[in-house]
């Protein structure tokens, strides 16, 4: 009668009727039904009486059914979709990713441009603040980067802040990522990452559970954070404040049985009160990229997962040498000023008015003024050792 | 017989000169006035008629004529009602018509024969010198600001009766006559707020040291209470002191405007001119039929400091721009064209965010797009006439009171001295430039007056390429460093000047990625 190969093109309109469906239906609706019915296709040819004998369905569900079974099958819009390049995997299909097969409530479907993460391979999820520290941003790019240099991907959802830092400096380092939206896998959120969202799809992916074309809602960022910490094998979180978006991700990630790893901060910083919280309540303290490296080895055994590299890098530490002293061994010890600023300016980043004040407390450089100061900064700035930003400096 | 009187009317900041004719013939009796005349100027007529009858001088019962030459230009204001007065006197010979000889007349009329103040009386004196008048006959009320004027001497009358006893038959002819050319002193600079209350932020301190030495655009963003408006206001003590062509410049737009007065008779210091928010387009322009200089002319040669720069409405920010390259105004109405200067230096102070605290994150938790959103209410045309960007952020209370004594270093004495030295090398280089401040050199002359040496030149294209400057902004950090070369007294340009230069850029290329 029919191929196999037709057979799988005609389920998947139906599959597709159903994800479409599944916006006016409870989360967890349309995955039961096609399991109890044997199929999306099943769903859209069930008669009127045999939904009535559905007892985990509300009243309002079978309505929605009946009607979207009216509606009929949603050709003209599917069409539209595979000429954009979106790709569609169902609960029931084999690329839908195994790792979020298992958890409760997993999505009925997936949509998504570039590919699905790979399942051979380990996958770490970078969640953070929206509005990061210097110290935050510093850290994302340091982890995304050493971990696409070992070979895992990272999983993050695209958002400013250390999402999209973590996310762009794994992509730069020749890594594989991929967002996860709140919104439908076509739509751009936060415009400002719209370079990012083009690299993902060339290098790993976007994904969303929401239909093409949904606008980005607030409501719909808590249900897309289950989906990060299920795709990941470890979650790090890099800065959070006390009550943020990213402690719901890390509920999911402990219900899903996912580690969680956590960056260490000043106690003082209400950016890392959420961090240093959870290290507190037993998460495990990332230090540098090793540390959850190794601990993605010992979960999934021997290199097999860190595939796609012939040798496993573990990364260079974080905190043994920090960058900007192995780039500034030059100075000697004939400029002792760019010493102490890159001292002063590590410990805590300030403008110059501040670092003057500083550096004067000290009692040293007794004759330093101002414009000294100023033009010393931007020296370096060009130099590449400092950065500003919103009148403060600091190391990079 | 026909008379003719020299005067003058009000047309932007100039006065255009204006010949009152005055026939007297016999004929039916009848006060007839032709020559494009506003409503105002028309009413001349009947107030003369009751001012001389007040004075005891009846007109006799002829047809008298009075035409305001040029024809075909409209005249307004009330400064005709004088000339008239003295015009017609002259035609019935109760003036002897030899005193109208190289005599310039402004001045209005009330019934009792006394004559009131007008506005513009120092555009009017310097029109009066140019047509080679030796005397001005004008209101008592206006001699000090007429005085200002040299070369010219001014008659001040207080009524009709007065004209006469000066001029009349056996005369004395003297009264109260200026010489003109008095200078009233400058008052100094005690008048102003010492920087030194301000404590810390040496480098707004610096940065406006430099913008007042340069005549440069400053923008200064930081949180509330970091000094920003306390900065402000101490900014016009430190600016090097106007010369007389650029006091007889100022005066002239405020007389047009009409604010000038007895005490103020000229504008000795930099006009400092600090607009509310919601002020509307035009009065920042400048506008109305017979069009009267805005804010922005009245802060000529001098600062326009706008606070809180966002609030601002972006129609009333846009129309700076045009004024910020061509360094006037131009205001067309139906009426006609005309030009008001406006060269001011641009003073703006804004928060870095919604809440102010940015990016202080133990403060503010405003999103980096927020951030992004609120700064771009500055719109790029307009920043890119900024050429010092000043970033500040809250003192610790630490630094306030321990660390005083660091601020008080810097006085608005101190300060000034640097601002004069760069005052002085900028006079020299620019002697046969025509103009006066580093910040004016055009691109094409940047060549000219900066020459960098090549361990300069290396850098600032290392700057380039590191920092994505555009090539406007390389060139105002071209001009900001010649002013500091200046405060420093270093002939050319270093490597030092010009990195403190670059950490002035503007925010567009720290901001705005």
């Amino acid at each position: 009668m029919h191929g196999t190969e037709k057979n799988s093109k005609t389920d998947r309109i139906y599959k597709m009727w159903l994800a479409l469906l599944s916006e006016g239906l409870r989360a967890d609706t349309p995955v039961i039904l096609s399991e109890m019915m044997g199929g999306a296709r099943a769903v859209f040819e069930a008669t009127e009486k045999k939904l009535e004998a559905c007892p985990y369905l509300t009243e309002k569900e079978k309505a929605e059914i009946i009607a979207g079974q009216k509606r009929g099958l949603p050709f003209d819009k599917t069409e539209n979709w595979e000429k954009l390049g979106i790709g569609f995997a169902a609960y029931d299909d084999e690329e839908y990713p195994a790792r979020l097969r298992t958890v409760t409530a997993p999505p009925y479907a997936l949509w998504y441009r570039g590919s699905l993460p790979p399942e051979e391979t380990g996958c770490v999820g970078i969640i953070g603040a929206r509005s990061c520290s210097d110290y935050g941003r510093r850290s994302a790019e340091y982890f995304g980067r050493e971990l696409a240099v070992a070979g895992i991907v990272v999983i993050s959802g695209m958002a400013a802040g250390v999402d999209g830092i973590s996310q762009g400096a794994c992509l730069r380092s020749g890594g594989k990522s991929y967002g996860v939206l709140g919104s439908g896998p076509d739509v751009i959120y936060p415009r400002s990452n719209g370079g990012l969202y083009h690299e993902l799809i060339k290098n790993g992916g976007v994904l969303s559970e929401f239909v093409p074309g949904t606008p980005a809602m607030a409501a719909n960022f808590p249900r897309r954070n289950r989906i990060i910490s299920a795709l990941s094998d470890i979650i790090l979180v890099i800065e959070a404040r006390a009550r943020s978006g990213t402690s719901i991700t890390v509920n999911f990630a402990l219900e899903q049985g996912r580690d969680v790893y956590a960056l260490p901060g000043r106690v003082d910083d209400p950016l890392s009160a959420g961090c240093n919280r959870l290290i507190k309540d037993g998460a495990g303290v990332a230090c540098c990229a090793e540390d959850i490296i190794e601990e993605l080895k010992a979960r999934l055994g021997s290199g097999r997962l860190l595939s796609g590299r012939k040798e496993v890098h573990s990364g260079t530490k974080f905190d043994d040498t920090p960058a900007p002293t192995r780039k500034h061994s030059a100075y000697g010890s004939e400029n002792n000023l760019r010493q102490k600023m890159i001292r002063e300016l590590m410990q805590d980043p300030c403008d110059a008015d501040g670092l003057l004040m500083k550096i004067r407390d000290s009692g040293d450089f007794a004759d330093l003024n101002i414009q000294m100061l100023m033009s010393e900064l931007t020296g370096m700035e060009i130099e590449g050792a400092l950065a500003c930003r919103g009148g403060c400096y600091f190391v990079i | 017989m026909v008379t003719e009187v020299l005067s003058g009317g009000i047309f932007g900041v100039d006065c255009r000169p204006v010949r009152v004719e005055t026939d007297v013939s016999s004929g039916l009796p009848m006060f007839e006035m032709v020559g494009r005349l506003s409503a105002e100027v028309k009413e001349a007529a009947k107030r003369v008629r009751v001012a001389l009858k007040n004075e005891n001088i009846s007109i006799p019962p002829k047809r008298i004529t009075v035409n305001l030459a040029p024809a075909d230009e409209l005249k307004e204001g009330t400064g005709f009602d004088l000339p008239i007065a003295i015009g017609l006197l002259c035609a019935m010979e109760i003036l002897p018509e030899s005193m109208l000889k190289g005599t310039f007349v402004a001045g209005e009329l009330a019934l009792d024969g006394r004559v009131c103040s007008v506005r513009g009386v120092l555009p009017m004196m310097l029109r009066a010198r140019e047509l080679g008048a030796e005397r001005c006959i004008l209101p008592a009320e206006n001699i000090r600001e007429a005085s200002v004027v040299d070369g010219v001497s001014v008659i001040g009358v207080k009524s009709i009766g007065e004209v006469l006893e000066i001029f009349g038959n056996g005369g004395r002819e003297q009264a109260v006559v200026y010489k003109g050319g008095e200078m009233p002193v400058s008052s100094g600079f005690d008048a102003y707020e010492d920087f030194a209350d301000i404590s810390g932020q040496e480098g707004l301190k610096r940065a406006m040291v430099i913008a007042a030495a340069g005549f440069h655009n400053l923008i200064m963003i930081g949180p509330p209470g970091a000094g920003k408006s306390m900065a402000a206001k101490r900014l016009p003590g430190i600016l090097p002191p106007m010369g007389k062509e650029e006091m007889l410049e100022v005066s002239k737009i405020y007389s047009a405007a009409g604010l000038l007065d007895d005490k103020n008779s000229l504008i000795t210091k930099r006009p400092f001119v600090a607009p509310h928010h919601t002020v509307s387009y035009a009065a920042l322009a400048g506008g109305g039929r017979n069009p009267v200089p805005g804010l922005i002319s009245r802060a000529h040669k001098g600062v326009l400091f706008l606070d809180e720069v966002v609030h601002f409405s972006s129609q009333g920010l846009e129309i700076l721009r045009q004024p910020m390259e061509e360094r006037k105004i131009r205001i067309d109405r139906a009426q006609g064209s005309c030009e008001f200067p406006a060269d001011f230096m641009l003073l703006a102070a804004l928060n870095p965010c919604p809440c102010g605290n940015y990016p202080d994150s133990r403060l503010c938790r405003c999103t980096e797009d927020q951030v992004r959103r609120y700064l771009s209410k500055l719109s790029g045309p307009l920043l890119d006439r900024i050429d010092i960007c000043v970033e500040m952020s809250r003192l610790k209370i630490g630094d306030v009171s321990g660390g005083a004594v660091i601020g008080r270093q810097y006085t608005s004495e101190g300060m000034r001295e640097g601002v004069m030295r760069a005052r002085m090398i900028q006079e020299n280089r620019f002697k046969q430039g025509g103009i006066s401040f580093n910040s004016r050199i055009s691109p094409g002359e940047l060549e000219k007056y900066i020459s960098l040496g090549r361990e300069e030149k290396h850098f600032m294209e290392k700057a380039y390429d590191r920092l994505h400057l555009s090539l406007r902004s390389y060139h105002k950090i071209l001009r900001v460093a010649r002013t500091i070369a200046d405060v420093e007294e270093s002939g050319e340009v270093k490597l030092i000047h010009l990195q403190e230069a670059l950490c002035y850029r503007s925010i567009e290329d720290r901001y705005w990625r």
